[in-house]
């Protein structure tokens, strides 16, 4: 049961119409007008200071967490010198179709004033620079995104385990021992000492910014009649001087602490991505102290949700591609649950269970909460997360433990490190507090690359020669050629993202270093450097890429209608490719039904499956990122999958032109017909212990099927054969009566849905409408 | 022959299942939901919503026996003999066979595939139909196989069958789903085409296996869904010691797709599926008749859960119904 307190709050995030803030935005511009030669490492820091005493802070009526990113409830702030794409996108950001938001009165014409100030002084201009012409075609041409151009590195996962020990104080001492130990002054050592005084100034800008909550807390408590809220009040005010500086004493505290150190990583540098980490595990003590003291656990539970609120109320700006891309404004911050210990047992506790209950009276959009899965994991617990997970709100995603702890021993994590992991991004395992990772590398879409392959180098959409010349495949005489032509190309093209990436990261050290991330993340303190001057020891990007069943199916379609049925010759496919397959639809539906697909658990193409993702992990291991860090491969495509396939012409598995691709490692929809064990199969014949930040995995489910006790026996059996064959990652979906309607409007896309019949179970686009209709009137009963 | 594979089945047997439906059956019911199961031979079926009007298979008909109907072009079933040349040629999957001949290793591979699943909530195979007992040779092969490799078989039939035939089989099976349509054995004539007293016996002599059994009579009101008919097989059921379970499932009118794509017609469209209420009484009437048996059941599935009725936990509504 959620408070009264939680209702109201939950009300008020969602039905808060969201806002642009130029609070920041403007403190920003305003700050950069004063002239200094200070080197910029400081002149970041003091930025940061800036914003967090000038801006405008609020305390919502139902809150007892202080601290919001935005000077009002769910409003998004502009970092302008960031966003050359401001320039551009501005106009609609009131308008446009996907995660737009409101201007307060006047401020429109004020932010077109502040961009055309930052005209050619963003960081986003920096990134852009650096960019040859030829680079800028294969962006164009949709060979590769880039990543992290227009934002400073994502996916820190702060050490919230000896945070919530120590508070910032702590680290404050160690910057300054280290400074009193340097001695006799060099370049090196003033590089050194500069960093650790950008930290000081940062961590004591939190600090202070906590207590100007603290204050107005005060303020707010002596006007306030309600004795209730006063209390409430006076609480925050006191936890507000507690933390961030020192160890917090109870779980409010606890939470305060954790919540303002997410929010500075948020406000400092535009983040996103930054994981909560084992939320389970390192406020587990504050949970036991509370009720021994006697705390209710109600007021726990409240403050879990509120906590989960604060993050879901969060916003993020995205120009207007990626808001297409991200849509929703995904920020990607993941909470961790269960999972293993360093001494092998099992980390479910009591904290682990309340927060499952709690999703199950209120589930946000974000945090992305997780579930880590072993073969020791406490039954029950387990199964509270499936049954959760089957309440329709997509929460918890489940991970396999050992997956992803062999994936950071590999990158060089010792077992006892690996074991405290966490998902940075969407499936991407790191080590909290001990990892530099950077996702977002930018997309290598793959299926363009094919298609270059196809056409000897050529891309024929734009008609330009973007690779090597690799074989015109009417010479073919065997699907092995087009296999090396892939690999040449594929091969030519990485060798060009990675050089893309690593310019736009190498820009960060010099721009916008990430100084709470580094504070917060062990070896920089140490080494007197920044995460983006190597701080930490342990670095590693992740190249995505896209277009997986696609590949496969078209590999595999030219391999059985092509070379060996010989229903059409390599010349006519180029036609019909070239065509779009006009006036020859039972081509199309030759090639999409007389070859096997992804997802049915068919080896002639799943092979297909692993030798693309093999094939990129392999080369994508021969290069090293800018900060020297190792280059992982992760199969996820969040909706670029949509965005991306515009820029591709049909391909030989019968997609259409400039439709959208499959998603992450879903089969191509609709064409996965044989239920869920048999994606399942299909995804794991891809060798899953390859691709070291993962292979995301979207599981749509009928609400009838799993019903009751035995759907989650069900969902239990495939979670647990699918991670027995060392699957990383499933996230599960249950259909609703919506998505039944638009099954009906569009049958073709969603062949692949089983519905619940009656005793069995059937494919919901092979049924009668008036069937259909049945069954949707049937669903509605049942979750009614 | 088969004329289906499916993966990821929940019901008719413990754990995830894998279906392999048999085709062929002797029997007609008026019901049945797989009409494409009775015959022993392949046949083309047609998904009128897949056809993409190419006409190609008008073309290729060598009997000319296709022509456009208000749904596309269909196949007049009386000229038709089952050449297959439409479906050869019809990409869009619109016109297509049913019915495929597997080797028992090739079977065996498909059924292997999903051993992983099997293992973890007791799942395995189930032989389904068509009716797999007049299959007996191919039916034994392959379930000796699977439970020789450790994967648990299940067999569901109409117990229509050779009993002298099927009986080198009954060793490779840990479970059965039996059905009685109805106890009567002229009603059950009229109903399926035979009698049932084949039926019976066989259920007895099968009983003497190690196997476990379920009984189930389809309810389909107005055909079998008399109380009379109920008690009457609940009744047969207390003499054979052996049998503990009697389920009763709910009809539905899902296979009526079917029977348009195979061309021929379903007449019960007038029948509705029987309510809740009339379930539990049923079931209820059931459970009276064993009450002195100590260890029998009877039940029918709702959203995933056995539904158990008896005397004791009926409640106060469905005796209204019922008086």
């Amino acid at each position: 049961m959620l408070s009264e307190r939680i209702v109201r709050l939950t009300d008020k995030v969602r039905n808060t119409v969201p806002t642009i803030c130029l609070d920041r935005a403007r403190l920003t511009t305003e700050f950069y007008k004063k002239p200094s030669v200070e080197p910029f490492i400081l002149r970041r820091a003091k930025l940061f200071k800036y914003v967090l005493e000038n801006n405008e802070i609020f305390i919502d009526d139902d809150s007892i967490l202080a601290g919001h990113m935005a000077s009002r409830l769910h409003a998004v702030p502009i970092f302008p010198e960031y966003c050359a794409w401001l320039r551009d996108d501005l106009e609609t950001l009131d308008t446009r179709k996907f995660d737009n938001f409101q201007f307060m009165p006047g401020e429109k014409d004020e932010l077109r004033q502040m961009v055309a100030d930052w005209y050619g002084g963003t960081f986003g201009d920096l990134t852009n620079a650096q960019l040859t012409e030829d680079e800028w075609t294969l962006l164009d041409t949709g060979v590769m995104t880039k990543g992290v151009s227009q934002i400073s590195t994502m996916n820190h996962a702060p050490d919230y385990d000896e945070m919530v020990k120590k508070g910032y104080r702590y680290y404050i001492d160690q910057c300054k021992e280290k400074i009193a130990s340097l001695g006799n002054m060099n370049i090196e050592k003033m590089g050194q000492k500069l960093t650790w005084e950008a930290m000081i100034i940062t961590m004591e800008a939190i600090i202070a910014f906590a207590h100007r909550y603290a204050d107005l807390a005060e303020k707010m408590a002596a006007e306030c009649e309600n004795p209730e809220r006063k209390e409430q009040l006076l609480t925050i005010a006191e936890n507000c001087r507690v933390v961030p500086e020192n160890p917090p004493q109870t779980f409010q505290q606890a939470a305060q602490l954790v919540w303002f150190t997410h929010l500075a990583l948020m406000m400092e540098n535009n983040g996103r991505d930054h994981s909560l980490g084992r939320f389970d595990q390192y406020m587990y003590p504050f949970y036991k102290n509370d009720l021994a003291n006697g705390v209710e656990e109600e007021y726990i539970a409240d403050i879990i949700h509120e906590f989960k609120l604060k993050i879901e109320e969060m916003l993020y700006l995205h120009n207007e591609f990626e808001s297409e891309a991200y849509p929703g404004c995904a920020l990607y911050i993941h909470l961790m649950l269960g999972g293993v210990l360093a001494d092998g047992s099992d980390g479910c506790n009591e904290l682990t269970n309340l927060i499952l209950h709690g999703m199950e009276d209120l589930q946000t959009k974000e945090p992305c909460i997780s579930f880590r899965y072993h073969d020791n994991i406490n039954e029950e617990t387990f199964r509270l997360a499936m049954k959760v997970s089957l309440q329709g709100g997509s929460h918890p995603a489940f991970f396999n433990d050992s997956t992803c702890i062999n994936h950071l021993k590999r990158l060089g994590f010792s077992h006892e490190d690996a074991v405290n992991w966490a998902v940075c991004g969407c499936t991407e395992p790191v080590v909290q507090g001990k990892t530099d990772f950077q996702s977002q590398m930018g997309y290598f879409n793959a299926i363009k690359v094919f298609e270059i392959a196809l056409h000897n180098g050529m891309d024929p959409v734009s008609k330009k020669q973007l690779g090597p010349k690799t074989g015109d495949i009417r010479t073919f005489t065997s699907i092995e050629q087009l296999k090396d032509a892939y690999l040449e190309q594929q091969n030519f093209f990485l060798k060009k993202y990675v050089q893309l990436f690593n310019k736009m990261v190498s820009c960060h050290a010099y721009s916008v270093p990430t100084i709470t991330g580094s504070c917060f993340t062990q070896g920089c303190i140490e080494k007197g450097k920044f995460l983006q001057e190597k701080g930490c020891d342990m670095r590693y990007t992740a190249v995505a890429v896209t277009g997986l069943a696609n590949i496969a199916d078209s590999f595999a379609a030219i391999e059985e209608c092509v070379f060996k049925k010989k229903y059409l010759t390599a010349d006519e496919l180029l036609n019909l490719l070239e065509t779009d397959f006009e006036g020859k639809e039972n081509m199309r539906q030759l090639l999409i039904n007389r070859a096997p697909k992804f997802g049915n658990d068919i080896e002639a193409v799943d092979k297909y499956a692993h030798f693309v993702v093999k094939s990129i992990d392999d080369e994508a291991k021969k290069y090293r990122d800018g900060r020297d860090g190792e280059l992982t491969t992760v199969w996820a495509t969040q909706s670029y999958n949509v965005v991306l396939g515009r820029k591709i012409g049909a391909t030989p598995d019968g997609r259409h032109a400039f439709t959208p691709m499959a998603d992450n490692v879903s089969p191509m929809n609709g064409m996965d017909v044989n239920g869920p064990t048999a994606v399942v199969n299909s995804v794991n014949a891809v060798d899953p212990t390859i691709p070291q930040s993962g292979l995301l995995l979207n599981q749509r489910f009928d609400p009838a099927i799993v019903k009751g006790e035995k759907g989650i026996d069900i969902l239990e059996t495939v979670l647990r054969a699918h991670f027995k064959n060392a699957g990383e990652h499933l996230q599960i979906n249950v259909v609703d009566d919506e998505t039944l309607r638009a099954a009906q409007k569009e049958p073709d896309k969603y062949r692949n849905m089983l519905v619940r019949v009656a005793g069995y179970s059937a494919f919901f686009v092979d049924l009668e409408e008036n069937i259909q209709e049945n069954i949707i009137q049937r669903t509605m009963q049942t979750t009614a | 022959m088969l004329f289906n594979i499916q993966k990821c089945s929940i019901h008719d047997g413990h754990g995830l299942r894998t279906l392999v439906f048999f085709k062929g059956c002797p029997l007609r019911c008026k019901w049945c939901a797989n009409p494409e199961s009775q015959e022993y031979y392949p046949e083309v079926m047609e998904s009128p919503s897949k056809c993409i009007g190419c006409g190609v298979c008008m073309k290729v008909c060598p009997l000319s026996c296709i022509s456009i109907h208000e749904d596309g072009p269909r196949i007049d079933r009386e000229k038709c003999n089952n050449c297959f040349e439409c479906t050869e040629h019809c990409y869009a999957h619109s016109k297509y066979k049913i019915g495929k001949e597997y080797t028992i290793e090739e079977l065996y591979k498909e059924i292997e595939k999903d051993r992983v699943f099997y293992s973890i909530k007791g799942g395995g195979v189930t032989f389904s139909g068509g009716e797999p007992l007049t299959q007996p040779k191919y039916l034994k092969e392959i379930a000796k196989t699977c439970q020789e490799r450790g994967i648990n078989v299940a067999v569901e039939s109409c117990g229509c069958g050779n009993y002298s035939e099927f009986k080198e089989a009954l060793p490779y099976i840990n479970s059965m789903f039996l059905d009685i349509k109805h106890i009567d054995s002229e009603k059950h004539k009229e109903l399926t085409g035979s009698g049932n007293e084949l039926i019976l016996d066989n259920i007895r002599r099968i009983a003497e296996y190690d196997i476990h059994i379920t009984v189930r009579t389809p309810v389909i009101p107005g055909l079998t869904s008399s109380r009379e008919n109920i008690i009457g097989i609940a009744k047969f059921l207390t003499t054979i010691p052996e049998i503990k379970e009697y389920e009763l499932l709910v009809y539905h009118q899902f296979g009526v797709n079917k029977y348009n794509a195979l061309g021929r017609e379903y007449t019960l469209e007038d029948v509705e599926p029987p309510s809740d209420e009339e379930m539990r009484e049923l079931v209820k009437c059931a459970n009276d008749v064993f009450k002195d048996c100590g260890d029998k059941v009877c039940f029918y599935t709702k959203d995933n859960n056995r539904e158990i009725v008896t005397n004791d936990n009926i409640n106060d509504n469905i005796k209204e119904v019922v008086k």
